[in-house]
């Protein structure tokens, strides 16, 4: 029989100590962070590198502390700095720490007691609460860390656990893709604003959605203007983080109240609803605060020689290319990068995480790789991670790629940029990639040889570089409004502009371009490996070629509803392409194609064509490819046969095509080179083919069914 | 901690709907005084209508007491309702997710009526449960 729970005081509910006029007594070393408990606050934070610390308190959004509290020195336990403070409204209280240099400092050490820094494990960051308003920059604390509430009613939701192999990624800025006018939504730009768009999603069929960074980070931390327009640029995409544990306020809309974390969980929820998991990018590899001449915010603070890779000198190694590099590896950096994602999967309902340059996350505290990351190796076996998606962006700034050796411990996935690279070449035309690209069809098998299909999320565009539109429009990079002389973004774009640089009123060039749209999304979406399409492709969003929109919050990033009418034919076609995907598991398998007959049916699972059947033209002149897929169907025993041809030569070809079993003919379910909405057909109304041949068009792609005759 | 304006809690009874105006803040100073008076009340009236009207600011902690209430009157088989949001505090009930655990009314008369014929309808599960 269960006993009648009681509450009871506590024996540690009392002050054994006043300072500063609040009764204190030691705290608890952990968790780190400020924890509310019983009557008070406990405050715990470690630096190495501090003689002394105080936790300095501020009534919410006054520019001078209410009160500071000297942690005192039998507080301590190790290098970690603990105080349970009572008598505090957590609701409207801010804090931070000053930090006391030793007198025996390292090289490297950066403390300074006329800073105050941010708490590393804050959960709420005020300072930036709404987007774009201009900060009091005379005010010397700008991140103020602050408690939030934990007592969520989740309604029952949890992580939907949706496989590897059927997720369909769509990656999105949160404040761009309801920024513009035209979304209509109540509350622009804003995690409410996204959860009015579920709908659109639900109906396109993605099932994950992943966001540019939501950590807080500083929308102003960029001091360049647009040179043709004078207007101010912003640190945009956020790849720049100043709070690991919080969420972006500008981003709520009710980041003025404080309520970011009730109202990211709602998204969440909402999200969860309607079938759709939510993916964060995160950086973990460098933050905020620059390199020597950067802010100090709170890491370098608190102790630089452990959160930063150091010279020996003290300067900061930048394998990010924006300053300093986190030391990722360093065990306590590593302690509080697992917290963190910990935080994000329980408290948050996180379903996976992408890492920006990951690669960095292989290194050692002087920079070199690792054979075995014990960062990467802690990630991929934690107990609370264990299904939540990690995906790593397999290279860094410094040189060191890795796609297709990053340390995977059996979980992590990566981005493919093989794929990337091997589609738009394909795409464009160029000769002699037919092998390459059937292998990428095939999930990548020569990267991904042990690890399945599902290390291989395949992608053609991303936030980072040209939107499908863009690829198909420029053959350039077009940066000049990012004020870098158009020195920055990637020159190495592979794409192809139809024959006009730019926008034109060619009707020919316009028809070819949504032409070789289709074609991109026919070959991802017909790709094994877990297809990633940007926001705003499936409309024709263009960037105006600008390829590195990292600072534009302006209609130049963001996603222009009006297209969702004025492109519905290359929506209809996305959609359609989504669904057909989902109607053939064959294409979602987490394993690599072989050559063995698995469904009884007389062909391989998988198998290449050219012009000719079982004759694929592998040659340096080689533009087209068949791939024909055999394997089982969602309902019923008949197999399930798909024939996929893609053409990029800019000539039509006579297709003679593999035999079908008596009674079966194939039938006519995209051809990319006709009129919508013949150019995909809804299921079940495949054309049938009379002949076992069909003419595919110059610059094309066409998928056939296995129908009954 | 900055300017404190203390809540005012007002009880009267309407058709047996035990109508509570709240005047003031709804934060974390109000809280517990909200709660224990509208909890004193729940039991003896299985109706009880939330008078947001005269709220001025309403904070996380605010919010957290209101559907404290809410869950506290489903337990209890009470009928509770809110009424009075200004257009700011329901969208901020709506983007934070806390408005789809409320029943809402436009007006007091409004709530008192719809309280009613819950009871007499016998549908006074919450929208979300």
């Amino acid at each position: 029989m269960p006993s009648r729970h009681q509450v009871r005081d506590r024996i540690d509910l009392f002050p054994t100590h006043t300072i500063a006029g609040y009764g204190v007594r030691a705290g608890r070393t952990l968790p780190f962070g400020a924890t509310l408990v019983p009557g008070g606050v406990n405050f715990s934070v470690y630096s190495g590198a501090a003689a002394g610390v105080s936790v300095v308190l501020f009534a919410q959004g006054s520019r001078d502390p209410m009160a500071e509290i000297p942690v005192p020195d039998e507080f301590r336990i190790g290098a970690v700095w603990a105080i349970t403070v009572f008598g505090l409204e957590h609701e409207e209280l801010e804090y931070g720490y000053r930090i006391q240099e030793r007198a025996d400092a390292r090289a490297g050490d950066r403390c300074d007691r006329s800073i105050i820094v941010s708490d590393p494990y804050a959960k709420v960051i005020s300072g930036r609460n709404v987007w774009g308003v201009e900060p009091d920059w005379s005010d010397p604390y700008q991140f103020r860390s602050r408690l939030a509430f934990d007592d969520v009613d989740w309604e029952g939701d949890r992580p939907l656990r949706i496989p590897p192999e059927d997720l369909v990624i769509y990656e999105t800025h949160l404040r761009g893709f309801t920024r513009h006018p035209s979304s209509g939504v109540a509350n622009p730009g804003t995690y409410a604003g996204l959860i009015e768009k579920i709908p659109y999603l639900k109906n396109l069929g993605i099932n994950c959605v992943e966001l540019l960074p939501v950590f807080e980070f500083d929308e102003f931390d960029n001091s360049r203007v647009n040179p043709a327009t004078g207007e101010r640029l912003f640190n945009y995409w956020g790849y720049s983080t100043v709070a690991f544990f919080a969420p972006k306020a500008g981003y709520a809309a009710t980041g003025a109240f404080g309520m970011q974390c009730d109202e990211f969980r709602h998204l969440v929820k909402k999200l969860h609803r309607a079938g759709i998991e939510i993916m964060l990018d995160v950086v973990f590899n460098h933050t905020a605060e620059g390199n020597e001449n950067g802010p100090t915010i709170s890491f370098r603070g608190l102790d630089n020689n452990t959160y930063y890779m150091l010279t020996p000198e003290g300067y900061y190694f930048n394998f990010s290319g924006t300053g300093n590099t986190f030391n990722g590896n360093n065990p306590i950096v590593r302690d509080f990068i697992v917290s963190g994602l910990r935080y994000w999967a329980s408290e948050y309902h996180i379903d996976g995480f992408r890492f920006d340059l990951a690669s960095i996350l292989d290194r050692d505290q002087y920079g070199a790789p690792l054979a075995n990351p014990p960062l990467l190796e802690s990630l991929a076996n934690d107990p609370v991670l264990r299904d939540c998606k990690l995906v790593a962006e397999a290279w860094d700034a410094g040189g060191l790629y890795q796609v297709g050796s990053f340390p995977d411990y059996h979980h992590w996935a990566e981005w493919n940029g093989r794929y990337r690279d091997t589609v738009r070449r394909f795409l464009r035309g160029d000769g002699g990639l037919v092998g390459d690209l059937a292998t990428r069809i095939a999930g990548s098998a020569d990267l991904y040889a042990a690890r399945g299909t599902r290390a291989s999320i395949n992608f053609i565009t991303c936030h980072d570089g040209f939107s499908l539109a863009d690829l198909v429009t420029f053959n350039d990079k077009h940066n000049e409004a990012n004020g870098e002389g158009n020195n920055d973004g990637s020159n190495d774009n592979n794409s192809w502009n139809c024959g006009c640089e730019g926008p034109t009123d060619d009707p020919e060039i316009q028809r070819l371009r949504i032409r070789q749209m289709k074609n991109a999304l026919l070959i991802l979406l017909t790709s094994r490996g877990i297809p990633m399409m940007l926001a705003g492709d499936e409309v024709g969003q263009t960037h105006q070629g600008n390829n590195n929109t990292y600072c534009h919050d302006s209609p130049l990033s963001w996603f222009d509803w009006s297209l969702v009418e004025h492109n519905a034919e290359l929506l209809r076609f996305a959609q359609g392409m989504i669904e057909l995907r989902r109607a053939h598991p064959v294409l979602r398998s987490g394993d690599h194609p072989t050559a063995f007959d698995r469904v009884g049916c007389g062909h391989p699972e998988v198998s290449w064509h050219g012009q000719r059947p079982w004759e694929p033209d592998w040659s340096p002149e080689g533009r087209l490819l068949g791939v024909m897929w055999c394997g089982h169907r969602p309902e019923g025993v008949r197999p399930d046969y798909l024939y996929v041809a893609m053409n990029a030569h800019w000539e039509s070809h006579q297709l003679e095509l593999p035999g079908l079993p008596v009674g079966m003919c194939w039938g006519v379910a995209v051809d990319t080179s006709r009129p919508s909405p013949a150019d995909i057909v809804s299921p079940g109304y495949e054309v049938p083919l009379a002949q076992n041949a069909y003419a595919i068009a110059q610059r094309s792609a066409i998928v056939l069914l296995g129908i009954d005759s | 901690m900055g300017e404190v304006r203390e809540v005012n809690v007002k009880k009267s009874v309407v058709d047996s709907v035990a109508v509570i105006t709240l005047t003031g803040d709804l934060d974390a100073h109000s809280v517990e005084l909200v709660g224990s008076e509208v909890l004193s009340i729940m039991p003896a009236h299985t109706e009880v209508l939330l008078d947001l009207s005269e709220v001025e600011h309403l904070t996380s902690a605010g919010l957290r007491i209101l559907l404290l209430l809410y869950r506290q009157g489903h337990c209890l088989d009470s009928a509770v309702a809110v009424v009075g949001l200004s257009a700011e505090l329901r969208n901020v009930l709506s983007a934070s997710g806390f408005l789809d655990f409320f029943r809402v009314a436009d007006s007091v008369s409004d709530g008192i009526e719809l309280l009613v014929r819950d009871v007499r309808d016998d549908r006074r599960e919450p929208v979300n449960a």
